[in-house]
């Protein structure tokens, strides 16, 4: 589904992504750990389409689509979800207002009807009881005055909402307490299917005991150094990156 | 050829006279006169505009209706309000400039007459002619206790429309006022308006186009615990340009005045705002508050703000501040990486930008009004309206949850 060959990304003329190369499959879970500073936000956006994040060699391929040549609302219109690391807060604009236009956009990017108020409201009452989110944040500006936690909660209500073919969450676990941290891999693992492809980018393996990955992926300084099973989580929670750093150093 | 050549001989009123030799003396604004500095009028100075002639032109039912400056009275009657021609300006103001203008060259003005409370707003009307100058001139009187709403609405495209509106409001009395620049061609337009003990005068300016647009809203303070709130929205694309230059004076204690002024200036447009507060002295215990936010969506983009203040006296409770910034990258990022077009995105935001200012308007209908002329000035307006005019409620899961709590 999501094939990274290669990937060179520089910000601002510095280089931050180094030739990572990464496969994504319909209906995997993939987890990406590593240090402070490696390059995992600038994964995601780069995913996602951001400005100034300039790419300088390789490809991104999502559904046999050139992904770096759509615009950013072309790709989550094909089905790209990013949740933000920092989830921004846009005051004057209501949650829902704002899920429901851009709930359409995509729609009507796609072809498909749009959603009218009653729909789009059933659907969020669906969707705001799996997060746990109470309708009084549903109806405040995006983000405006949220805690940590709602900010995170607020985004996996977006992603059930936008029900995207891939979902990059930039560690949706940090800034969460034990119980929300649950809800929100609950709200996750919801959305598990065999259609869908999730990339999960965290620090900790408390969230893996929750949503279980199919492969973990350490990047180190923008690349992929080593990769396995759900038990590399666990081994670097016990060693740290000390020792991985230490070996592509010896390497190289 | 100047404008000044349109000017009669003399006059056999004392305050037209006067206004004739003020200007014939001063002269009008050019670009070294300082509070014209950023707004250039050489290119309507140097035309000897003829002021437009009266046309017959039918009246409307309710809308005051000003044709090339001329005033038609509507046909019906406005409970509360009595609306008059007068030719002779005796008891106006002679002005400054544009409006000392105004003052010897109009023909017959308006004067509105409110006792009581209005029932409905009283909308007027101004339609310029495009090779003409339009000189029109409105004096709203409002009693004690009186209370109106009044909507201006400039539109067309004109050489020139010169309008001056003088406002006395008496005791306890309210206006509120609400003004929208339409007119694509020149308009200078002076407000001058005077407050009795605790009334309440409410402004609400909008300005789009302008070639240039210039408002000079003038408010004294000259009853105790009298108040006004002046808000003024730009929003000024292509190479047009809008200047608000506002002034407050306190002249009586416990005096109040809020000025905001909120600009949105795409590609090579210019937003000029100049707001000052004079707390005189004598007026104690005043709060004078300016501030000034400029959106700028162009690197051509220019904004000239000036929020200031003149004190007088010890006691007072005074802000102001001016920021000058471009949206917010975050923001716009977050919008469209869940899938709203890079256009709604910016025009989603430069509404919130604005809408405080919009939601001021105590009005709902005018509300309403204002803020569909506001979007449809904004690429992909019709988004912002299609979500506010549609409520998001969760009508019955609200009452089943309290009811399960
Ligand atoms: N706009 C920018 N300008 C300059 N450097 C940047 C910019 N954005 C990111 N960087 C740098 O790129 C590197 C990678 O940043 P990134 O945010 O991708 O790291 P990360 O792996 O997500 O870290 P963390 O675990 O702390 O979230 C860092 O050294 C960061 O300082
Ligand atoms: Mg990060």
């Amino acid at each position: 589904m999501l094939s990274i060959q290669n990937l060179h990304v520089e910000v601002g003329g510095k280089p931050i992504l180094k030739g990572l190369t990464l496969e994504l499959n319909a209906g995997e879970v993939h987890a990406i750990m590593g240090p402070n500073g490696a390059g995992k936000s600038t994964l995601s956006y780069v995913l996602a389409g951001r400005d100034g994040y300039e790419v300088t060699d390789g490809s991104i391929t999502f559904l046999g689509r050139d992904l770096l040549a759509m615009d950013v609302s072309e790709r989550a219109a094909a089905g790209v979800f990013l949740g933000f690391q920092y989830p921004v807060a846009i005051p004057g604009v209501s949650n829902l207002h704002f899920v429901r236009a851009a709930l359409n956009a995509q729609r009507k990017a796609r072809g498909e009807a749009e959603l009218s108020a009653a729909e789009l409201m059933k659907l969020a009452r669906e969707k705001g009881k799996l997060v746990e989110l109470p309708a009084d944040l549903m109806k405040r500006a995006v983000n405006d005055g949220f805690s940590g936690g709602e900010k995170k909660r607020n985004e996996i209500f977006q992603m059930a909402m936008f029900e995207p073919t891939l979902a990059v969450l930039d560690e949706t676990d940090s800034g969460l307490d034990i119980d929300a941290l649950r809800v929100v891999a609950a709200g996750v693992n919801a959305l598990r299917s065999p259609e869908r492809a999730m990339l999960v980018i965290t620090h900790y393996q408390r969230l893996l005991d929750h949503i279980v990955p199919d492969y973990v992926h350490v990047l180190v300084d923008g690349r992929i150094v080593e990769s396995g099973d759900k038990s590399l989580a666990l081994r670097l929670e016990d060693e740290g990156y000390e020792k991985i750093r230490a070996n592509v150093g010896a390497a190289s | 050829m100047s404008l000044l050549d349109t000017l009669p001989e003399q006059s056999d009123d004392e305050l037209r006279a006067q206004a004739i030799a003020a200007l014939r003396e001063v002269g009008l604004p050019n670009k070294k006169t300082e509070a014209w500095r950023f707004t250039s009028v050489k290119a309507i100075v140097e035309r000897a505009l003829p002021p437009a002639p009266t046309s017959l032109t039918p009246p409307h039912a309710e809308v005051v209706r000003f044709v090339g400056g001329h005033p038609v009275l509507p046909t019906t009657a406005h409970p509360g309000l009595t609306l008059s021609r007068v030719a002779q300006p005796t008891g106006f103001e002679v002005g400054e400039a544009f409006a000392a203008l105004n003052t010897a060259l109009f023909s017959d003005a308006l004067v509105v007459q409110a006792k009581g409370v209005a029932e409905r707003p009283l909308f007027v009307d101004h339609e310029a002619g495009a090779e003409t100058a339009a000189y029109a001139r409105l004096r709203v009187v409002l009693e004690a206790n009186a209370e109106l709403v009044l909507v201006e609405r400039y539109r067309g495209r004109s050489a020139l429309s010169d309008s001056v509106v003088e406002v006395v409001l008496g005791e306890n009395a309210k206006l509120v006022h609400l003004r929208t620049h339409e007119d694509e061609g020149a308009l200078v337009g002076t407000v001058s308006v005077r407050q009795a003990r605790h009334s309440r005068y409410v402004s609400h300016a909008l300005s789009f186009f302008g070639a240039p647009t210039r408002l000079d809203l003038r408010v004294r303070l000259e009853g105790e615990g009298a108040e006004c709130s002046l808000d003024g929205i730009a929003l000024v694309e292509g190479q047009t340009h809008s200047d608000h230059h506002v002034r407050v004076d306190h002249v009586a204690p416990r005096t109040t005045s809020h000025m905001r002024h909120r600009a949105v200036v795409s590609d090579r447009a210019t937003s000029v705002f100049d707001g000052q507060a004079h707390v005189l002295p004598g007026a104690a215990g005043c709060e004078a508050h300016q501030h000034s936010r400029n959106l700028l969506l162009s690197e051509q983009a220019t904004v000239h703000t000036k929020p200031h203040l003149e004190i007088h006296v010890d006691e007072v409770v005074a802000s102001h501040g001016a920021t000058v910034g471009a949206l917010d990258a975050d923001a716009l990022f977050y919008l469209r990486a869940r899938g709203i077009s890079k256009r709604d995105a910016q025009t989603l935001l430069t509404y919130a930008f604005l809408q405080e200012l919009v939601d001021a308007i105590a009005h709902p209908a005018l509300r309403t009004a204002m803020r569909d002329a506001l979007l449809s000035q904004l690429p992909g307006g019709e988004l912002v309206r299609s979500l506010e005019d549609e409520a998001l409620d969760f009508v019955e899961d609200h009452a089943s949850e309290e009811e399960g709590a």
